[in-house]
């Protein structure tokens, strides 16, 4: 149940964050991907990460796409690094910030979006 | 002897109805209050504070999933499923509520295309408004009434509402 629960928690506030991401505007896109982010960071604490493998990596590159676009330029650098790094952890090989990019566009339109 | 053992049977099916209803009642508590000790254990590496956050998130995020995977195309299942999600909202972690707001805007944008099948175009756009309004405060930046109704429309169609 607890790893259930994880799990809910995992996918609400990622499915939600990529909704906002696809339809909202920079700021609230934003507020939602730093949410989920927050709860993905707990649970990796708490090491409760069954079927959450680069979710994290994921999170951090919508981030960065975000920031990319609102013209923070140095602070998306520096989301798309910790993506980069995160990535490298849970898939064991190195991406560039464009692969990572094309990879999350690709799991938003299959995964639906609305 | 008839006549004594008619009161004596009803007695002692009484006493066990009794009994057994007793034992399913404490079996029930039981069963409660060891789930809620279990459950008091979730996330122990943590804090006892983000311990006790992640427990709500997940509890929450739950029961929203849950109700979001049994949710039909029926004006009844939606009015149910929004009257259960306000409810869920009032007590819900504050990272949750968005999350539920936009259920719950998408539950409105199916009622409004249910209603307007219906040819209640009054109910229609009352739905409708609740909808655009969760949406606005949300930052949507397309909340027209054509995008309401695609909304509403790509969820009704969908098998899985998320």
């Amino acid at each position: 149940m607890e790893t259930l629960a994880a799990q809910n928690a995992a996918q609400a506030t990622s499915r939600f964050a990529a909704q906002q991401f696809s339809q909202a505007d920079t700021e609230h896109a934003r507020i939602a991907v730093l949410a989920e982010i927050a709860i993905l960071e707990e649970l990796e604490q708490s090491q409760k990460t069954s079927g959450t493998k680069g979710q994290l990596a994921y999170a951090y590159t919508r981030l960065g796409l975000i920031d990319e676009s609102a013209g923070h330029l140095d602070k998306a650098g520096s989301d798309f690094e910790q993506a980069k790094l995160l990535f490298k952890r849970d898939f064991g090989h190195e991406v560039t910030k464009d692969q990572m990019r094309d990879a999350l566009l690709r799991i938003d339109k299959t995964s639906g979006g609305l | 002897m008839r006549s004594v053992r008619l009161p004596l049977l009803t007695a002692f099916l009484g006493s066990a109805a009794i009994f057994l209803l007793t034992a399913y009642a404490g079996y029930r508590v039981t069963v409660k209050a060891e789930y809620r000790r279990l459950q008091g254990q979730w996330f122990a590496s943590l804090d006892r504070k983000s311990a006790e956050h992640l427990r709500d998130v997940g509890l929450v995020a739950s029961s929203y999933e849950s109700k979001s995977l049994a949710i039909q195309s029926t004006s009844s299942s939606l009015q149910s499923n929004v009257e259960d999600l306000n409810r869920i909202r009032q007590t819900a972690p504050a990272e949750l509520v968005p999350v539920i707001d936009l259920r719950l805007a998408k539950d409105y944008a199916m009622m409004a295309r249910l209603e307007a099948l219906a040819k209640d175009e009054a109910a229609a756009d009352a739905h409708r408004q609740r909808a655009g309004g969760i949406l606005r405060s949300l930052g949507w930046r397309e909340v027209s009434e054509d995008s309401l109704n695609t909304l509403g429309d790509q969820q009704l169609q969908s098998r899985l509402k998320f």
